[in-house]
């Protein structure tokens, strides 16, 4: 950028940190319409008198409008609707004023346009400022839509890893909080399901519920965490057993070779009446809670799925009796730290969980989540999961 | 020397084997440093590479995946990882993912 001489050395260079501050600005916010705003409020009152930024140059309505008298707002922009943005080039006269319209640019293409106007002239020094700025407002618009489309993705495919919604289970409550690791741009590993199966062959009905881990976050993670659930769901949902279907899902995982990630995941199925067969890979062990507050793990350790070929499972069986509730969480809970300190230490989800006798699933599940997210100032960087079943009184 | 944050690893070769005494939190950030150390010393063709976790008082998920992933190399190229020392979280960890029975070899 090169002075026209018109400005003294001092005020050039108020304008050069007029330009890096507004950079720094921009930079900053990566939502779209914030940042078409901030535009605006940059070029007013500094460069001009009023600004108008449009998200697409064949579209005649701005998507926002700055001017330095608010009152003139709504005749502008009904001016700029009906006569058409000033032209573009050199500034010229429009409605009594100077005005002209500047393409965004970024990346090679236009991605907008702002017009400008000024009730007295646009010096030299003014029209190479207000390029510059716009200039690195059309990156930063860019950005912030970049990001904004991959936010959208990445909630769509995290919603996609969730089951829409949860059967009824007759006789058993059920409680789930879920939270993603926020970041807004990573998919995490966490998932959850359950559902309805086959009913058995003594015909009782049966339910399957599921949740796992895949280790690591991000759109590959995310893919072994939808393969692992939709296979899930296919596999139980044709009756095979709850050791049979982790089999298969690990043979699955393995035969995704390089792509594969590991899974962590209890598997459990559900009849009527509160029986339980469980089987958990890998994963932190489910609780038991008894209404008189004692706590045990509800299943032994198994091998998480993904890593060897010739692994077997066994399902572990128990009743959930009336009051007793079922815990299954994933490690965003137990490793959620506070400093050098995890939730998880000295059996610290079963001392959080005795406190929760007498609590309704829903309330169990919201309890968890609250003491979680209390436990460290810090918030998490890893998604969690949190399922409750428990037995009708 | 600086240290890498987090996770400091000192490699010993004797008699045939490697032994990789880690000190500090194997995670996200410091698991690479580890999976370039194991995988480097089984390449050079290492019979056996023992890996001390003593010292550690962390290890997450991609720290898991980087000791299995270390294990597999290791069985296909006929050497072995194994692990000894862990304790704490870090044993609790190896415990419940049922990796303990590949990994740990009794004494």
């Amino acid at each position: 950028m090169s002075t026209s001489g018109e400005m003294t050395e001092r005020s050039w260079r108020g304008w050069m940190s007029f330009i890096a501050e507004a950079s720094d600005l921009l930079a900053g916010t990566l939502d779209p319409e914030r940042t078409l705003a901030l535009i605006a409020q940059l070029f007013v009152p500094r460069l001009s008198t009023w600004c108008a930024v449009y998200n697409d140059e064949a579209d005649p309505r701005p998507a926002y409008v700055w001017h330095t008298d608010e009152e003139q707002s709504d005749l502008l922009r009904h001016r700029l609707i009906t006569d058409g943005p000033p032209p573009q080039g050199p500034p010229s006269g429009w409605h009594g004023e100077v005005a002209c319209t500047i393409p965004l640019i970024a990346r090679g293409r236009p991605i907008g346009a702002i017009a400008l106007g000024r009730t007295d002239r646009f010096s030299p020094d003014h029209i190479e400022l207000a390029e510059e700025l716009s200039r690195r407002s059309a990156l930063a618009l860019d950005n912030a839509r970049l990001f904004a489309g991959q936010t959208a993705m990445s909630k769509a495919l995290q919603r996609s890893l969730l089951p829409p919604d949860l059967p009824e289970v007759p006789g058993i409550e059920v409680g789930v909080v879920y939270r993603p690791a926020d970041h807004t741009v990573d998919v995490g590993g966490d998932f959850y399901d359950l559902f309805a199966c086959k009913p058995g062959p003594d015909g009782a009905r049966r339910w399957r519920f599921a949740i796992g881990d895949v280790c690591g976050t991000g759109p590959e993670a995310a893919a072994v965490t939808g393969l692992a659930r939709h296979a899930l769901r296919i596999l139980a949902g044709e009756g095979l057993s709850v050791p049979v279907v982790m089999e298969r899902l690990n043979r699955l995982i393995l035969d995704e070779g390089p792509r594969g990630r590991l899974l962590t995941l209890l598997h459990g199925e559900i009849t009527e009446g509160g029986g339980l067969g469980l089987v958990c890979a890998g994963h932190p062990l489910p609780l038991l809670l008894s209404p008189d507050g004692t706590v045990v793990e509800a299943a032994t350790p198994q091998p998480l799925l993904g890593v060897l070929d010739e692994v077997t499972f066994e399902a572990g069986h128990l009743t959930l009796l009336p009051g007793q509730v079922l815990l299954s969480v994933t490690d965003g809970v137990t490793e959620r730290r506070d400093g050098e300190l995890m939730l998880g230490d000295g059996h610290g989800l079963e001392a959080i969980l005795a406190d929760c006798a007498g609590l309704s699933a829903g309330a169990v599940a919201a309890a968890i989540d609250r003491r979680v997210r209390d436990f460290g100032a810090e918030p998490g960087n890893d998604d969690m999961a949190i399922v409750v079943l428990r037995a009708a009184d | 020397m600086l240290e890498p944050v987090g996770l400091a690893l000192d490699t010993t070769r004797q008699e045939g084997r490697a032994l990789v005494t880690a000190r500090g939190s194997i995670d996200l950030h410091s698991s690479e440093s580890l999976r370039e150390c194991l995988t480097g010393l089984i390449d050079e063709g290492e019979p056996e590479v023992i890996v001390d976790l003593t010292a550690v008082d962390f290890c997450d998920s991609s720290g898991l995946n980087v000791l299995v992933r270390a294990y597999k190399h290791a069985r296909a190229r006929g050497s072995s990882v194994i692990v000894t020392g862990a304790y704490g979280r870090v044993e609790n960890v190896l415990r419940t993912t049922g990796l303990d029975r590949f990994l740990i070899r009794e004494s």
